[in-house]
Formats: C-alpha cells, sequence, structure tokens
C-alpha cells in the first residue's frame, strides 16, 4: 500500500531508488521507449499484438518486431508521426472500424497519445538517442505575455513533456505532492506542503532533474532561503512559485529576475524590505504577487504600483467597499421606495385642496418648506436628490445620498462652493 | 475500473515491485509510468489519472460552507422590493403552480406573502451592482470578489434529501460525498492529513439532524471519506497514544500489524486492507500533524480580529473558518464546514439576525484571509444551503414576524475564487422570488462546473459499483461556462 510502509525497507526501496536514478543518468538522458512507449504499447496493444497473439501478424513488443511491421506493412515512419499507420489508427475516431485499440477495449489517454506522437516525431528512437534534451527556448516562444495571470496561461512546450519518472517517485517517496497539471503537457505542480522541514539544498537535489518540467512549485513554510532562489530561476517553464513564509529577504529577490517565464509569485509572510521593490518591479513576466505580512510599508507598496501599474499586488489592504445605495426605510403594505417619498408637489395640491391636514399632509407640507435651495450637491457635486436635506445657516441645503451631509456637518468650511 | 481489473492491477504492480531488486531500471520504469500516465495507482501516484483529466485545474482545494436548514435566500440576497406593497396578499396560484407543500405547511389554510422585513444596500461589482441584505454586511463588502447564483434549484424538499442530494448528487443516501469524490479523483496534497476534512459549528437558529453519512464514501474506498475534527477535547477521537505507550511503540505496532496485513491482502487483494493500512499510517503522521493544526496560538491578533471575537470559542463558525483556511494552506483538498440552524419555520427574523451575526464576518474574513495569503487563487469557496424558503409565511404574519417553509424552486448561493468568475450574478427569479426566470442551474450542474474547475470530467470521473458505472453527476449535469473565469 502507497506509503504504507515507511520504516527501513522502504529506506532500502529509497536506496535503489536514488543508485538507479544515478545510474539512469550516467547513460545520459532517460530512456524514452523503454520507460514510457514500450509500457504503453504492452498495456493498450499488447493482449492481441503481443508476446501471445501477432493479430494482423503484427506484434508490438520488442523493437524488431515493431519495425517489422504487420500484413499491411510498416506501422512507424520515423519523425513522421502523420504517415505512421500505428498512430494513424489511434487518432482515428473512436467509432471508425479501423479503430485501434478496437471498441471496448481500453484505450490510451489523450496524453499517452500524444506522447506516442511526440515520440515518432522525435525519430522513433528504441534506445541509446532518445535522450535529446528538449530546447526550451522554442518551447516558451509564442506565449502571449499579456494573457491575465491564473487564466492557463502557460509555456506549452511544443511536446508533451515527459518528466524524469525516477525523479518524480523519488519525491512522493519523501512525501512531496507531485502532480501532473496539465496532462496535454506534462508539465507538474509540486507542493512540500508535507516537509516543512525540507531545506533548500536538499529540494535543488531532488528537483534538479524535473527542472524542464515543474510549472508551479509551493515552497510555503520551508526552510529554503535566499541561497536556493538562484535554482528555481533556473526553471524554465516555472509560472507560479508560492514562497510564503519563507525566510526569503530583499537581497535574495534579484536572483529571480532570470526567471523566465515567472508570472505569479506568493511572498506572503516573508521578511522584505523596501528593497525589494525595485527587485520585483524588475521581473520581466510578473503578473500577481501577494505582499501581505511582508515588511513592505505602504510607501514602498505605492512605488511598486507607481512602477509596474498593470502589476496585481495582493496586500491584504482595502479588500472591501461600502454600498453604492441603501434603500430606505421599510414600510409594509405600501409601495417601495415611494413610501418616504411624499413628493413636495402631492403636499402642496394637498394644501390648495383645502383637506384636514392628516398626518401624512403636514409632513409632506414640512417637506416642502425643506425644498433645497441649490441644485448640485456641496460634497459630491452630483445634482441633489430631495430628500436628503439639512437646515444650515437659515437654508435647506440639499445632497445627492444620505452620506454626504454627514461630510459636510464634519466641517462645512470645507465646502464653501454650494450654490 | 472493474473491481476485477483493479484486483489485477494491483497483483500486477505487486510483481512489478518483486522484481524491482532483479531488473530496476525496467522495472522502475514501468512503475514510474504507472505513476505518471497509469490509472489506479495503488502504490501512490497521480490519482488524477484515475479520472482521466482533460483540463489543467484552476481550483486545488475547495471549501464548502454547507448552511444546514436552508437559510432565506429572500431575506438575505434575492432581493424584492415590489413585495412590499403585497404584504399579506395571497400567493397567486399562478405563481405556485401547485407546488408540493411541506407537511409543515400544508394545512395552512392563507399562503400570506412576507416581504423581508430587512433593508438592503447595492454594492458595486462587474455588472450593474448587486442588492444584499443589512444582515450581510461584512459578506457584502466584497461583492466584487464573488459571484452570486440567485437561480440554484433543487429536486429534494426536505433537509436530510436535500443535503444528501447537495453532497452525493442523489437524494437517496449511500452515494460517496463530493468531498469523497475529490479525494478519489485528486488524492491527497499533503499525506499527514486527511484529503477531506470536516467541521462542524452549532447553529443560533432552529437546528436539524446532522448525519454523518454527508460525509460517507458511499461504495469508494473508506479511506475517502471526510475526517471531522471536533472542537473540543482529542480533535480527532483516538488519536493520541494512551498512557504509556511511546511514538516508538506505536511504529513497532504499526509495522507489525502491516506485515500480517501485507500477507493477507496477498491473500485475497480486498482493497479494504490497502485502506485500513493507509488510515493507520495517516493517523501516526496525524498524530503529529493535528495538534500543530488546530494551535490558533500562532495566529497573530490581526487575523484573529478580522475573523471577530468568536474565534476563540473552539467550534464556532469563526473558528472554523480559520481552521478551514489552516487547512487549506496545509494542502487539505476539501474541507466542508457545516454551520447548523438555518431551519427558520418561525421567528425568522429573530433567528436569522443571530445565525447572520455568526457567520457574516467570518465568512468574509475567510475570503480576505485567503486572498491575501495568494490562496484564492487557487481556493474555491462555496456558500449555500440545501434549498431555499418560501416567499409565504409558516405561521402568523405580522409586520415585525414571520417563518418561511422549505423552498426548492429557487435559492442563492455564492462562490469565490478557484477559477470563479468574480462579481457577478447569475439567474434571475420572479418577482415573488418563487420560480426562475433566468438561467435555471440545478445542483447537477454545479458539480458538473465545479468538478471541471478542479480539473476533472464530471463525466469520466467514475467508479464501477454493483455493475454499473457511477458519477457524482449521474447521467446528468452541464458545466457552466458562465460561472468560470
Amino acid at each position: 500500500m502507497r506509503r504504507a510502509r515507511r520504516s527501513r525497507r522502504s529506506a532500502l526501496l529509497l536506496l535503489s531508488l536514488v543508485a538507479t536514478s544515478l545510474a539512469l543518468r550516467a547513460q545520459d538522458a532517460p530512456d524514452t521507449y523503454a520507460q514510457q512507449i514500450a509500457p504503453l504499447l504492452e498495456s493498450r496493444c499488447g493482449a492481441c499484438h503481443g508476446p501471445a497473439k501477432h493479430k494482423a501478424r503484427l506484434a508490438l513488443h520488442t523493437p524488431d518486431a515493431i519495425r517489422a511491421g504487420g500484413e499491411s506493412g510498416a506501422v512507424l515512419v520515423p519523425g513522421d508521426p502523420d504517415a505512421s499507420e500505428l498512430l494513424r489508427r489511434v487518432e482515428l475516431p473512436a467509432d471508425d472500424d479501423d479503430h485501434m485499440p478496437p471498441r471496448g477495449k481500453p484505450q490510451p489517454e489523450p496524453s499517452e497519445r500524444a506522447l506516442l506522437r511526440a515520440w515518432i516525431a522525435a525519430g522513433a528512437s528504441f534506445g541509446d538517442a532518445a535522450g535529446t534534451p528538449h530546447d526550451v527556448s522554442a518551447d516558451t516562444r509564442g506565449t502571449d505575455p499579456r494573457a491575465p495571470a491564473g487564466d492557463g496561461t502557460r509555456a506549452a512546450p511544443a511536446a508533451p513533456i515527459v518528466p524524469d519518472p525516477t525523479a518524480v517517485a523519488h519525491l512522493r517517496e519523501e512525501l512531496v505532492h507531485v502532480e501532473t497539471d496539465d496532462p496535454s503537457t506534462g508539465l507538474l505542480w509540486v507542493s512540500c506542503v508535507s516537509r516543512p522541514d525540507v531545506d533548500g539544498a536538499i529540494l535543488a537535489g531532488w528537483l534538479a532533474p524535473l527542472r524542464d518540467a515543474v510549472v508551479e512549485l509551493s515552497l510555503a513554510g520551508t526552510r529554503v532561503d535566499d541561497a536556493s532562489l538562484a535554482s528555481l530561476a533556473a526553471m524554465p517553464r516555472l509560472v507560479r512559485l508560492d514562497l510564503a513564509r519563507t525566510r526569503i529577504t530583499s537581497r535574495g529577490l534579484p536572483a529571480l529576475a532570470r526567471a523566465p517565464s515567472l508570472r505569479v509569485l506568493v511572498l506572503t509572510g516573508t521578511p522584505l524590505d523596501g528593497t525589494a521593490v525595485a527587485s520585483l518591479a524588475a521581473l520581466p513576466r510578473l503578473e500577481r504577487v501577494s505582499l501581505w505580512g511582508t515588511g513592505l510599508s505602504d510607501d514602498d507598496l505605492q512605488r511598486l504600483r507607481a512602477l509596474r501599474p498593470a502589476l496585481v499586488v495582493h496586500d491584504g489592504r482595502d479588500e472591501t467597499e461600502a454600498p453604492l445605495h441603501t434603500e430606505d426605510e421599510i414600510v409594509l403594505g405600501a409601495p417601495a421606495d415611494a413610501t418616504s417619498l411624499v413628493s413636495a408637489e402631492s403636499a402642496e395640491t394637498a394644501r390648495h385642496d383645502g383637506q384636514a391636514a392628516s398626518a401624512e399632509a403636514l409632513a409632506a407640507a414640512a417637506e416642502a418648506a425643506l425644498r433645497p435651495s441649490n441644485t448640485r450637491c456641496p460634497v459630491s457635486g452630483d445634482p441633489v436628490d430631495p430628500r436628503f436635506v439639512i437646515v444650515f445657516e437659515g437654508r435647506a441645503l440639499g445632497f445627492c445620498c444620505k452620506d454626504c451631509p454627514a461630510r459636510f456637518w464634519a466641517d462645512p468650511s470645507a465646502f464653501p462652493g454650494r450654490d | 475500473m472493474d473491481p476485477r481489473e483493479e484486483r489485477f492491477l494491483h497483483l500486477t504492480r505487486r510483481r512489478f515491485f518483486g522484481s524491482a531488486a532483479r531488473t530496476l531500471s525496467g522495472a522502475l520504469g514501468s512503475m514510474a509510468l504507472g505513476s505518471l500516465l497509469g490509472a489506479a495507482a495503488p502504490f501512490g501516484g497521480d490519482p488524477r489519472r484515475r479520472a482521466g483529466v482533460d483540463f489543467r485545474p484552476r481550483a486545488r482545494r475547495v471549501i464548502a460552507l454547507h448552511m444546514e436548514g436552508a437559510p432565506s435566500q429572500l431575506d438575505l440576497f434575492d432581493h424584492k422590493p415590489g413585495l412590499r406593497e403585497r404584504y399579506d396578499e395571497e400567493l397567486p396560484d399562478s405563481i405556485r403552480q401547485g407546488q408540493r407543500l411541506t407537511g409543515m405547511t400544508s394545512g395552512q389554510s392563507r399562503f400570506p406573502v412576507a416581504p423581508s422585513i430587512f433593508r438592503f444596500s447595492r454594492y458595486a461589482n462587474a455588472q450593474d451592482g448587486i442588492w444584499i441584505s443589512e444582515l450581510l454586511p461584512h459578506t457584502a463588502a466584497l461583492a466584487h470578489k464573488l459571484c452570486f447564483v440567485h437561480s440554484m434549484h433543487t429536486d429534494a424538499i426536505n433537509h436530510e434529501p436535500g443535503i444528501t442530494f447537495f453532497q452525493t448528487g442523489h437524494q437517496q443516501p449511500g452515494r460517496p460525498s463530493f468531498g469523497s469524490w475529490i479525494s478519489y479523483g485528486l488524492g491527497s496534497s499533503n499525506e499527514n492529513l486527511p484529503t477531506f476534512a470536516v467541521l462542524i459549528s452549532q447553529g443560533l437558529g432552529n437546528m436539524q439532524a446532522l448525519s454523518s453519512r454527508f460525509w460517507g464514501s458511499g461504495f469508494l474506498p473508506s479511506e475517502h471519506q471526510g475526517c471531522r475534527l471536533r472542537s473540543s477535547g482529542d480533535p480527532v477521537l483516538y488519536l493520541a497514544d494512551p498512557p504509556g505507550v511511546a511514538r516508538a511503540d506505536r511504529r513497532r505496532m504499526l509495522d507489525l500489524v502491516a506485515e500480517l496485513d501485507a500477507r493477507e491482502h496477498a491473500r485475497s487483494l480486498d482493497p479494504e486492507i490497502d485502506a485500513r493500512v493507509a488510515q493507520a499510517e495517516m493517523a501516526y503522521r496525524m498524530q503529529m500533524s493535528v495538534p500543530e493544526l488546530v494551535d490558533l496560538s500562532t495566529e497573530s491578533d490581526e487575523t484573529l480580529a478580522l475573523y471577530g471575537p468568536d474565534v476563540r470559542t473552539p467550534g464556532s463558525f469563526a473558528s472554523n473558518c480559520l481552521l478551514a483556511r489552516r487547512l487549506a494552506e496545509r494542502g487539505v483538498r476539501f474541507v466542508q464546514l457545516y454551520m447548523r440552524g438555518w431551519d427558520a419555520h418561525s421567528n425568522l427574523p429573530r433567528e436569522i439576525r443571530a445565525q447572520c451575526g455568526a457567520v457574516d464576518r467570518a465568512q468574509a474574513a475567510l475570503v480576505i484571509d485567503l486572498e491575501r495569503r495568494g490562496l484564492l487563487d487557487d481556493t474555491l469557496v462555496l456558500w449555500g444551503g440545501e434549498f431555499g424558503r418560501t416567499v409565504y409565511t409558516q405561521g402568523t404574519l405580522t409586520k415585525d414576524n414571520y417563518g418561511r417553509d422549505h423552498h426548492p424552486r429557487c435559492f442563492t448561493i455564492w462562490m469565490a475564487g478557484g477559477g470563479i468568475r468574480p462579481g457577478i450574478t447569475v439567474g434571475r427569479t420572479d418577482d415573488y422570488g418563487y420560480n426562475i426566470v433566468e438561467n435555471p442551474i440545478d445542483v447537477h450542474d454545479l458539480h458538473a462546473t465545479l468538478l471541471q474547475l478542479l480539473g476533472l470530467d464530471h463525466e469520466r470521473l467514475t467508479y464501477r459499483h454493483a455493475g454499473r458505472d457511477f458519477r457524482l453527476t449521474d447521467v446528468f449535469g452541464r458545466v457552466r461556462p458562465e460561472l468560470l473565469a
């Protein structure tokens, strides 16, 4: 069971994993065919085209068998996925009679089909030459830097990344969370949330084989420090980096300027100071940064906003907004809003009609006497709403909303421009 | 996956492990392929592969604030000022359209309209603003970050089936809870804590029973059930070692039991044995991680103040909101918080005032706190009850008191973060707040949409049980793009 045996036995396995990973690296890069393609062909095709059965005289369990093809000829054209019968069959619509694997059999995942295509495109190598390092600079070209953060914008590789499985397995043994962020790219989300004890040097060792594959990295609360930032900045596809509650300081931040894809940076709760502003402003692709609970002052934050107006800065300030408008007192059984608004006209009509002064009419008459003498609110300059009137220096002064009178009373001399 | 296939896979994977020493590179390659691309991955790996993930996730975790008992949408969010002049008028048959009644109001001779007595204010959002009740000023002040759905509807009319439906996608008990599906589909991102945590706050209004099966895993392996964290005594029952047992003793015991379990598993391949071993190991790690999790003394006074004075009372909604943030911060996938006490059949104004007093500040604080810590990007907050409440009164209607019965045809929920479009209102109800007139969204649609945000295709996240593939959304559900950022 997963991680059930964390004692000596798993330590042994771990040792052997490390040994293997070293051995693999010694032979150069990972062997795509042996590690990825062969197991894929075995699991998806092996039942009919494996050692036991050769339907249509095709077997796919050894390189020689694959090269030999089947009764209709070669199934692979190295370097040309579209001319490769194997891939054509796999990519046909599921209800096509020629589609493989046949209906009802386990189908390859989209990422597995993509992997197959990428492998053929790269030359369908069966061994030594498979580990050509990916041209990262080509991948990051063509992404739109203006796209908002968090909308899925990724430095999408031209072909799916195949993360070093040994390194991934090793991280998982260490209880570091590794998850495929997007199956179509193979990029990884790595989170050290269960390993707050991990420090920068250890982490650098673990992540080095995966530097091309990590797109999001959560190191919140770990013991990474400024010395780790250079190796993090060297991750070509790293888009989101969470360093909350770490010991990162302003002195370390300039190293991140070399991170080519970094768009979202979380520095909540780190001991920064004002010198961080220049370093943050210099991060070329940064779109969003969390700076709450750092040592940055209001002035520092303002400077950062001035330097990078488009940058979204989360600082925990001014999160809330006051209401635009509040309704009047509620009166049930009467039309809404009109209840407190007996208009001046109707009050005058009542007087002309010489009717007995009901309480309502009296109120209305009083309101008529309070008809504002001004047309524009002295506080906001907006048109006066006749519901909001005060008596000031012997005359009725109208306002645009319920809030302005209070501001006026706070310091009447501040609003001399009333008409 | 077919359980027989799954057993076969277990067996196959065991063989890989067994032969690892002899053919290291080959077997390791296959093993790791299993982790990266494989299916059931019983020996660790990327459980998202189980579901055949098609999308990049926008949300990595969910905090679901379930308002048990069903808050009144009419007194909180669904502003119907026109009803005030219809005070005490009979609800027209043309509006009710034969809607069935619960046992609580089926004996009433009249169904008089009870307008809300609470004043609403309009708050700015990404559209032309939203009206929110005076009862929720702190929440309302965040309207520009929230997505309100006025047009939720459900099939159920009573609490048990209503909550069961909202949590599991089915009115009858026995299906896995939403959190269990997430645990199954995404797995843990912190091996030291449960993947699906449940927190319960007692309400101040009329409360209904809260069954633990609301967070049960149904037919999914039992390691996916919700783990309730208690507010008094040990947060997790029986987690602490008994007096006299040292941690090293516990380790030796677990190793021995695991060895026996492994023998039994090799014989029977029973997945429940895996679950048992996994739970025991997690409990061992939780002995260290849970005391740290629930220790709020490391929170700053400023943060505690943000959640309000109740935060110092264990089990309060405020305290549980803070705990929910701490769980999210530690990578827990699904936090289900229940706030009880919204079932205001009578004395609604008094009860809802008390309920809102308990939740308003804390839930707003949760959103603010998540955002300022950089967590709202990928944490989805969901707030809502199991249904709505009626526009007509239950019991006597006066100008300052009324009650409201259960109403399945429309209710309001809100969401924030995690790929949800902020500052919008979706859906509209009629002038009585009784029927949906625009954009109805049912519980299955909500589930499908949330799964998509978590990177899971609701039609492909399945589990074979009793001879068929089950889904959270059964045979229903449509992803609703209008909710997505």
